[in-house]
């Protein structure tokens, strides 16, 4: 044992190299691959599904992937998240908009990198943006007597050479009442 | 054939002194430690781990679950066994145990607040689960006093393959984030503007970025070095086996180590993760990049036969 260990240990950190190979692979979306790529995509992906389903408890149990999108999206379009509240029949008065000094009420929670997984959108909601969304107006209430409604929305804006323009147009609307859950 | 093998087998059975898997220890449980305080001093472990009504998380039907529950009790406690396993991971007491028992405990936070999970959580995980199979509690650790102290002192050089593994896995995360860097804004059909887009986004941008426009061509140029600096990530192993071998001949070994790339690409990987703590709010994910970095540093490691003593 002690004599073929260095052997079996170098062998067994090259299937896990080989393995994260496999799982790293890059294989795009179907509807995403041009014409003369897709017939390559298309083999090479149940020969990845069933290379890694042996492995497939390690990964989804610890929670990995060796599939890493670190800081996959800085588009020029984004979002900019907005919250207002409005006490019964009143205006609304402007709680938080993301990168202003002027409305930061909130902003050490909204701005914590773990919180914004659950709130910053990519192409779509966050999974969790829901459940969040009713925590977060549900502590704004509290935090507030005065007001009776709160609303999180999320302004699309346009980034160009060191300028944020707003377009007017709010996406993932969520509006909470008192009394309401 | 045969002769790769022997060279693959010698290259993971070699030894070095414990010094680079200590650093990472310290700086990875270090990470990890500051997060969760974080988290904590802002009042933030209900609302994240605690699913409805306490918080926002999911209630996720694991172990944690069927132990604690899954209510703010449940939150508290799980949070509190992380920092502990943290703080025994950076002073290095029952370094093997604390180390698993952060991966088993930060696998459950990430199912239970998968939003939260970020990539340099998935990353720190895999590396503790290394590092609890390597001798990095070797050095500089209570483990190691202990073990002194009753005459069995722990090895001074240790098995470097822990730390090449994870000099593998960190050039495999800059290549693989940079193969899926698929956006035009990373290279030039948008004309480079992914950096100059991310210090403006109100999401993640530290400060206000007025200044961009008049450093334009600089951000373009930084974006462009970032994604040379991933793609070519690969070519870090060519850059350290020749800094390895500068003793044999060789004209592009000879030029690779006159134009000191091995060292051009670390700093470009520290500017880089520098850059990213001063101008955007990425929470942990540069310091525990750079926590990972003693990884890519030679560390003197040779085959076990060659070993003195």
């Amino acid at each position: 044992m002690t004599r073929r260990w260095p052997e079996m240990r170098a062998g067994l950190i090259a299937v896990a190299i080989v393995l994260g190979l496999v799982d790293g692979c890059p294989l795009p979306a179907s509807q995403d691959v041009p014409g003369w790529r897709a017939p390559i995509v298309d083999a090479a992906r149940p020969i990845q599904r069933t290379v890694l389903t042996p492995f497939r408890w390690i990964t989804s149990s610890v929670r990995f992937s060796q599939r890493w999108a670190l800081f996959q999206v800085a588009s020029r379009d984004a979002h900019r998240l907005v919250i207002d509240g409005r006490p019964l029949g009143g205006p609304w008065q402007r709680l938080f908009i993301a990168g202003d000094p002027e409305h930061a009420a909130y902003a050490e929670i909204l701005e914590q990198e773990r919180v914004r997984g659950a709130w910053d959108p990519t192409d779509r909601p966050m999974f969790q943006y829901n459940a969040f969304a009713r925590w977060l107006t549900g502590r704004v209430l509290d935090d507030h007597p005065d007001l009776h409604t709160v609303r999180m929305r999320f302004e699309k804006i346009e980034i160009t050479d060191g300028a944020v323009r707003g377009t007017g147009v709010y996406v993932y609307p969520f509006g909470r009442d008192r009394g309401t859950r | 054939m045969r002769r790769l093998w022997r060279a693959w087998v010698a290259l993971w059975d070699r030894r070095e002194p414990a010094t680079a898997l200590a650093l990472i220890r310290i700086g990875v449980g270090l990470v990890l430690l500051v997060d969760l305080v974080n988290i904590g001093r802002l009042g933030l472990v209900t609302p994240m781990f605690a699913a409805p009504p306490d918080g926002y998380a999911v209630a996720h039907d694991g172990w944690a679950a069927a132990l604690l529950g899954i209510g703010a009790d449940a939150a508290f406690t799980l949070t509190l066994a992380a920092v502990i396993a943290a703080v025994c991971i950076v002073i290095g007491l029952a370094t093997r145990v604390a180390c698993i028992s952060f991966v088993a405990i930060s696998a459950q936070l990430a199912h239970i607040a998968p939003d939260s999970d970020r990539g340099i959580h998935m990353i720190l995980r895999i590396v503790l689960v290394i590092l609890a199979l390597s001798w990095c509690h070797a050095r500089w650790s209570i483990d190691a006093a202990v073990w002194r102290r009753f005459g069995r002192p722990l090895p001074t050089e240790v098995p470097a393959w822990p730390r090449l593994l994870i000099l593998v896995q960190v050039i495999w995360i800059y290549f693989s984030a940079g193969l899926n860097k698929s956006g035009a804004e990373w290279g030039p059909l948008d004309g480079f503007r992914a950096l100059s887009n991310a210090v403006c986004d109100p999401h993640i941008a530290r400060r206000s970025c007025e200044w961009v426009g008049s450093v334009l061509p600089l951000a373009q140029l930084a974006t462009a070095v970032s994604m040379v600096f991933e793609l070519t990530a690969p070519l870090y192993l060519a850059y350290l086996y020749f800094s390895e071998t500068a003793d044999r001949p060789g004209r592009l070994r000879r030029i690779i180590n006159a134009l000191r790339l091995r060292w051009i690409w670390l700093a470009l990987g520290v500017a880089f993760h520098v850059g990213i703590a001063l101008f955007l709010r990425l929470g942990a994910f540069p310091w525990g990049m750079l926590a990972l970095y003693p990884a890519l540093l030679l560390m003197g490691s040779r085959p076990k036969s060659s070993k003195s003593g």
